[in-house]
């Protein structure tokens, strides 16, 4: 059960030929999918393509429907094997992950995969996680096309463009026999814009079909001497085709200049980034609003391989031309200087020299970069009117143009880009508060665990630990626990990929010393860290500590199910225990724990690292994901109240009176839901903890004013509803009894009142 | 805006993940759509952002310019600084955030921010107070903006029973900033379908303290705003303390005193207030008004702090009373069929048990290894105590009633020793020098938590003190900003590592 439903969503991909549609990229892919005749999807989850395996998982009914088989696979590297099935039969097949993790773990497959070939189109949705809003390293799938003889596809990013490109993203690989990917980045992959559909395909072959009649070719298989053949047919029988295909077809775009544009200037540029240099260009003056642009334009929505023949014909005869490709390096810049040098052809290039080497393509970067160009070859341009007033100071920068590739400061640059775009008229100019106070202002925000999340506690457990022993080396992991690198926890030294905690912490095994914590999340568990972290350690006798989050669903990916998630899903094998599965590969000492019971969790890290017993020491620490659980959990527990039912809700509540305000219980736990309030004493000026209305009763709050002896501030408060006749009348006498202290003890204060 | 326009309209929505940011756009969008626009929005919600910032964005973009054009507009994932029409935020650090990326221009954004906070985890764990000056923020805003709606719109929107994108789309609604009615931007809500009545209920409130077009008032919220002293007072022995006060403390500063004197009242009894009084005394005669009485009303809160320690007695005390438990049940928003029970997490150790003892039997069981042994295995948990049950209420009860005999304490006699001592400092050190004075006399403010925060906070402020003492027999000059650096580094990060450093320094 994923995060988000789709399941009224999902009834959009029955709709048919000539409807428009209006919905999210990860939604348009999936419907053009089956407009393709996809015989099978599959694929990880993970940002920003969750929503299309979500999208996937709650549309079975249609895809059964269509004879579509769907396999959520266990790692990038299945779905990649997965797409196997298009090397012997003609059938379409598509998978979607984030990348570049996701096409790292996936390389094996990938490879032997290209190395043969496909008869059937096998196309892949990498959901490219570069820049703002990113959680991986920073690096480009290009390397991967360009390595493996892959096509990448990088369509412009609007509905229409998205849902074409994998309509002929699957005719290109068949045409080619290559597997074809299709790239979009992270915004265009959750673009709320619009398209036309067309009528669903049902696959002209399907899976059951190919299995029924079995077809051999020993030739496809990735073995001496084939391997040499399928080298020599990607040179000189997949590449040719793909180009005749790509330019036969017409996939990349030519868009010339409008009236009185200037055809001595050109910009080759990354389809993806085609919306973003046109509002640059716009911002310039240069395009107006619907894409006419003054300087022609060569967009590449197949990014690789290169149509030299058109990149030469659209160079020859300009004076210069700019290369817009984000990232680095820059593979799409160093391949046209050669193919210009080769043909002779005398255009000046230019790309990262004036553009920022590194970093996402938004519009600022853009628009800067352009003006560079655009001052260094034909400043004339530039007198048309620019767009917005607070543009003015842009002339003073031509002395710092130089084609040379120039170090960028992204700081100093984003200094220099608000200054302008914050520029004050002068009649306001009295008393100003400069900006730069803002950076005092506004502390950072980054993502942390949400209100309640049953990892929290573990971490206060090792925190509260490492006041008694020390500091401990914590080897991360891929997941929403490696949250715990941030403030309050501070917790975790490395991460070194989805299921590698275990194996990154492997080198400090060495006994006798402090032992180091090993972290992992269920989801990297099965993803690979049974074999890679715990059957590693297992196997060369590592004396650490494993912890294993296990909240019963893949939950920083948004929610999706595992082996051993705890309930009953439709289509699936569940309920297959962590724990079963380590004692399987030979684990000894392995204890499961409640996370919210903060004392034991405690205890059980102190006993793993003291214990004489040999081998890694297994934690499994259980409890369900909150936001998970609240979507299960609230629609039960409205319906019982509703029917008159007793229920107990549970939340937490700080006395302001006792608080002192040191914030002790705020440094170990770090929930949004405890945070502070002005303090009510007009005596006292530090902020005093507060629990606002989020708070979910989860109790690590009161568990940790146990186990760190936290002040006696900390009250939870259970709120009876519908309470039974027994509540009633106990309720009845308590009352009466403290009612009459309580007058009592008013009394004595009284005597002395103000 | 015309309709003629052939520029889209860009808008950005600064905000957390979780707020609702999605809701927003979805509405607004439909709004466009559905009346004579085409829109697009992006986002990303990585779910890795929960909670994070983020920044969702929007571009409308007319109909009727398109047909006139025959084209399609190419619409931008991103918003340009300098190129944004609208800015919404959700959170105020949110408004500075954008602030500060450029987002909002002078010459064309409408910036709508609500006031309200969610305080970041870098301010909300430090040890004092971390919080950054809001106020400061919406004064930045102010000059920023082509124009400014700035209310607390996380409370109307609670006000109504709602969420904060409702009240949002109200204030967006009451800007005018974009080219659609009133009655439009309700019809997005209905057709949303998902809790429409409070939507539309919060949506209208926003939307009317919207048009009232002005930036919200200031809060006059400043710390030293005492309320004046009463005329007259409801009992013989505050009446009495009240003419002390009148008396003998200066007018700038007789309502803190006077809030001092009832706390103390409240914590102990009239005598105990007294008493107050008169440790404050000296300190009053030898300061002056040149200085404006910083020392003795220094001296004055921080004492009265001291001397309302915090006690088993009094946290059992402030437990059971009536009002407490009519406050929780504000709290967690109970109605009147609801019951309400509170858990409190208590843990007292030995240390505060015996605390709580007469000082000779305190004394014996803290250092007879039986006696401490027996009853720590007796406390060793923390227990959860049912303070509105009868067993819990009881106990605490029982603990209260001990307030009579606090004096004869072990704690009290701690405390009251460590009081006399520093306050003898900062007496001695007045005449010495009234900058370190008026330092030592902060100093108070390091004592405070429980349990091991409390013991650190001890042991930093007798670490200083240790410093103030040969500064007191035989240092020269001032040594104010020394205590003053001692004092910030000991409220600095969680360990005493910051500290030790300057102590070593």
């Amino acid at each position: 059960m994923a995060e988000r439903s789709f399941k009224k969503e999902v009834q959009i991909l029955r709709k048919g030929a000539g409807e428009e549609l209006h919905v999210e990229g990860i939604l348009g892919v999936t419907k053009a999918l089956l407009q393709s005749g996809v015989a099978y999807v599959g694929g990880y989850q993970g940002s920003p393509i969750s929503h299309l395996m979500d999208v996937l998982n709650d549309a079975q009914e249609i895809l059964e429907e269509l004879d579509v088989h769907f396999e959520s696979n266990a790692s990038e590297a299945t779905a990649a094997a997965m797409l196997a099935a298009s090397v012997n039969y003609p059938l379409r097949g598509a998978v979607a992950w984030k990348s570049t993790v996701g096409t790292n773990v996936a390389s094996d497959a990938l490879a032997n995969l290209a190395s043969g070939g496909v008869k059937g189109g096998a196309l892949i949705v990498v959901g490219e996680d570069y820049g703002e809003g990113s959680s991986i390293m920073q690096e480009r799938s290009h390397a991967f096309a360009m390595k493996s003889q892959m096509w990448l596809l990088d369509p412009r990013p609007n509905l229409t463009s998205i849902t074409d490109s994998v309509e002929w993203g699957f005719q290109l690989s068949e045409a080619s026999s290559t597997p074809v990917m299709l790239e979009l980045r992270i915004r265009a992959c959750h673009v709320h814009g619009s398209f036309t559909a067309k009528d669903n395909i049902r696959p002209p072959l399907t899976v059951k079909e190919a299995m029924e009649n079995p077809v051999r070719d020993t030739s496809r298989i990735v073995l001496p001497p084939s391997v040499f053949l399928h080298e020599k047919e990607k040179v000189e029988d997949r590449l040719p085709a793909a180009i005749d295909f790509i330019k036969a077809n017409k996939l990349n775009e030519f868009f010339e200049p409008r009236n009185g544009g200037n055809e001595k200037l050109g910009i080759i540029l990354q389809g993806g980034l085609y919306n973003t240099l046109i509002r640059a260009l716009n911002i310039l003056g240069l395009a107006d609003a619907f894409g006419n642009s003054d300087i022609p334009l060569y967009c590449m929505n197949v990014t690789y391989p290169y149509v030299d023949d058109e990149i030469i014909e659209f160079c020859r005869g300009k004076d210069a031309v700019l290369v817009v490709e984000e990232g680095q390096p820059d593979y799409i810049e160093q391949a046209i200087n050669k193919m210009l040098r080769n043909a002779d052809v005398a255009t000046r290039l230019h790309g990262k020299g004036m553009l920022p080497v590194y970093g996402e393509y938004q519009g600022q970067p853009l628009k800067e970069g352009v003006e560079k160009f655009i001052q260094a070859e034909a400043p004339q341009m530039l007198k048309a009117e620019v767009m917005p007033a607070n543009d003015a100071g842009v002339a003073d920068d031509s002395a710092n143009v130089s084609p040379i590739v120039q170090s960028f400061d992204p700081k100093a640059a984003a200094q220099d880009v608000i200054s302008k775009a914050t520029a004050q008229p002068i009649a306001k100019a009295d008393n100003l508060i400069p900006l730069t106070d803002l950076d005092e202002l506004v502390p950072p925000r980054p993502a942390g665990f949400c209100v309640g999340c049953p990892e929290r506690p573990i971490f206060s457990a090792i925190k509260q630990l490492q006041f008694e022993k020390g500091e401990f080396h914590v080897s991360a992991d891929i997941g929403c626990h490696l949250f715990s690198i941030l403030p309050p926890f501070n917790l975790g030294n490395t991460t070194m990929g989805y299921g590698l905690g275990g194996a990154a912490g492997s080198a400090f095994n060495v006994d006798g010393v402090r032992r180091t914590i090993n972290v992992m999340g269920d989801g990297g568990f099965w993803h690979n860290g049974l074999t890679s972290s715990i059957g590693s350690a297992v196997f060369n006798e590592n004396d650490n500590v494993f912890l294993i989050v296990d909240n019963n669903y893949s939950a920083a990916t948004g929610g999706q199910d595992v082996l051993s998630s705890k309930f009953y899903v439709d289509h699936r094998s569940t309920q297959n225990p962590i724990k079963k599965a380590v004692q399987g590969v030979g684990a000894k000492w392995v204890r499961v724990v409640d996370t919210y019971d903060v004392e034991t969790v405690k205890a059980t890290f102190k006993e793993a690292m003291e214990t004489p017993i040999k081998g890694p020491k297994i934690i499994i620490a259980q409890n369900e994901c909150m936001l998970n659980k609240q979507r299960r959990v609230k629609p039960q527990v409205r319906a019982a109240m509703k029917d008159g039912k007793r229920v107990v809700r549970e939340r937490f509540f700080v006395d302001d009176e006792t608080c002192t305000g040191d914030h002790a219980c705020i440094r170990l736990s770090g929930c949004p839901s405890l945070t502070v309030k002005e303090n009510p004493n007009p005596l006292k000026s530090d902020p005093v903890a507060y629990v606002d209305n989020d708070c979910l009763g989860c109790g690590l709050c009161g568990a940790n004013a146990h186990s760190a002896v936290l002040c006696p501030s900390f009250v939870r408060a259970e709120v009876i509803s519908n309470p039974s006749k027994m509540d009633s009348f106990l309720h009845g006498i308590r009352q009466k009894v403290i009612g009459f202290l309580q007058a009592k003890l008013q009394a004595k204060i009284d005597k002395h009142a103000f | 805006m015309t309709e003629k326009t052939v520029k889209p309209i860009t808008i950005a929505i600064s905000a957390m993940g979780g707020q609702g940011g999605g809701v927003l756009s979805n509405w607004i969008r439909d709004l466009a759509e559905t009346n004579g626009y085409v829109a697009q929005s992006t986002s990303v919600p990585g779910v890795a952002q929960r909670t994070g910032a983020t920044i969702y964005y929007l571009e409308l973009f007319s109909q009727a310019a398109m047909k006139e054009a025959d084209q399609e507009p190419v619409l931008a994932m991103t918003p340009v600084p300098g190129d944004v029409d609208v800015l919404i935020a959700a959170e105020l650090v949110e408004a500075g955030r954008a602030l500060q990326r450029g987002f909002v221009s002078a010459d064309r954004t409408t910036l709508i921010a609500t006031t309200h906070r969610s305080y970041t985890v870098a301010e909300r764990q430090e040890k004092g107070n971390g919080l950054v000056d809001g106020d400061k923020i919406v004064q930045i805003a102010e000059q920023q903006a082509k124009r400014l709606i700035a209310f607390d719109m996380n409370q109307v929107a609670i006000e109504n029973g709602s969420v904060i994108s409702s009240a949002l789309f109200g204030a967006l609604a009451a800007s005018d900033a974009l080219p659609f009615n009133k009655a439009q931007f309700e019809a997005a809500i209905e057709a949303g379908g998902v809790a429409v009545a409070s939507s539309l209920a919060a949506f209208n409130a926003a939307y009317q303290k919207g048009r009232e077009d002005k930036t919200e008032e200031q809060k006059p919220v400043s710390k030293e705003a005492f309320a004046s002293l009463p005329a007259e007072v409801a009992s013989e022995s505050a009446r009495e303390l009240l003419q002390r006060v009148k008396d003998e403390i200066p007018e700038v500063f007789q309502g803190l005193v006077f809030e001092a004197v009832k706390q103390l009242v409240d914590y102990q009894d009239p005598e105990y207030a007294h008493e107050y009084l008169d440790r404050l005394k000296p300190f009053i005669s030898e300061d002056s008004s040149e200085q404006e009485y910083l020392l003795s009303r220094e001296v004055a809160r921080q004492l009265a702090l001291w001397m309302a320690f915090q006690d088993t007695i009094r946290v059992a005390e402030q437990k059971i009373r009536a009002d407490r438990f009519e406050k929780i049940r504000r709290e967690v928003k109970a109605n009147d069929a609801q019951m309400v029970y509170p858990v409190e997490f208590l843990h007292p150790r030995v240390e505060e048990i015996c605390d709580s003892m007469p000082k000779a039997m305190g004394q014996w069981a803290l250092n007879n290894s039986f006696a401490r042994s027996c009853i720590s295995a007796l406390f060793s948990h923390g227990r959860k105590l049912q303070s509105a049950k009868l067993s819990g209420f009881l106990q605490l009860y029982f603990l209260a009633s001990m307030k009579s005999g606090r004096r004869k304490t072990l704690r009290y006699s701690h405390e009251n020793n460590n009081i006399e001592a520093w306050l003898e400092r900062v007496q001695q050190a007045t005449s010495k020098d009234y900058q370190t004075a008026f330092e030592i006399a902060k100093c108070q403010n390091l004592i405070k938590g429980y349990s091991d925060t409390h013991a650190r906070g001890y042991e930093n402020f007798n670490a200083i003190m240790a410093e103030v003492d040969s500064w007191l027999a035989s240092g020269q000059g001032s040594l104010a900003d020394r205590v003053a650096s001692l004092n910030k580094a000991a409220l600095t990060g969680e360990d005493r590592k910051a500290f030790e450093a300057e102590l070593a320094a």
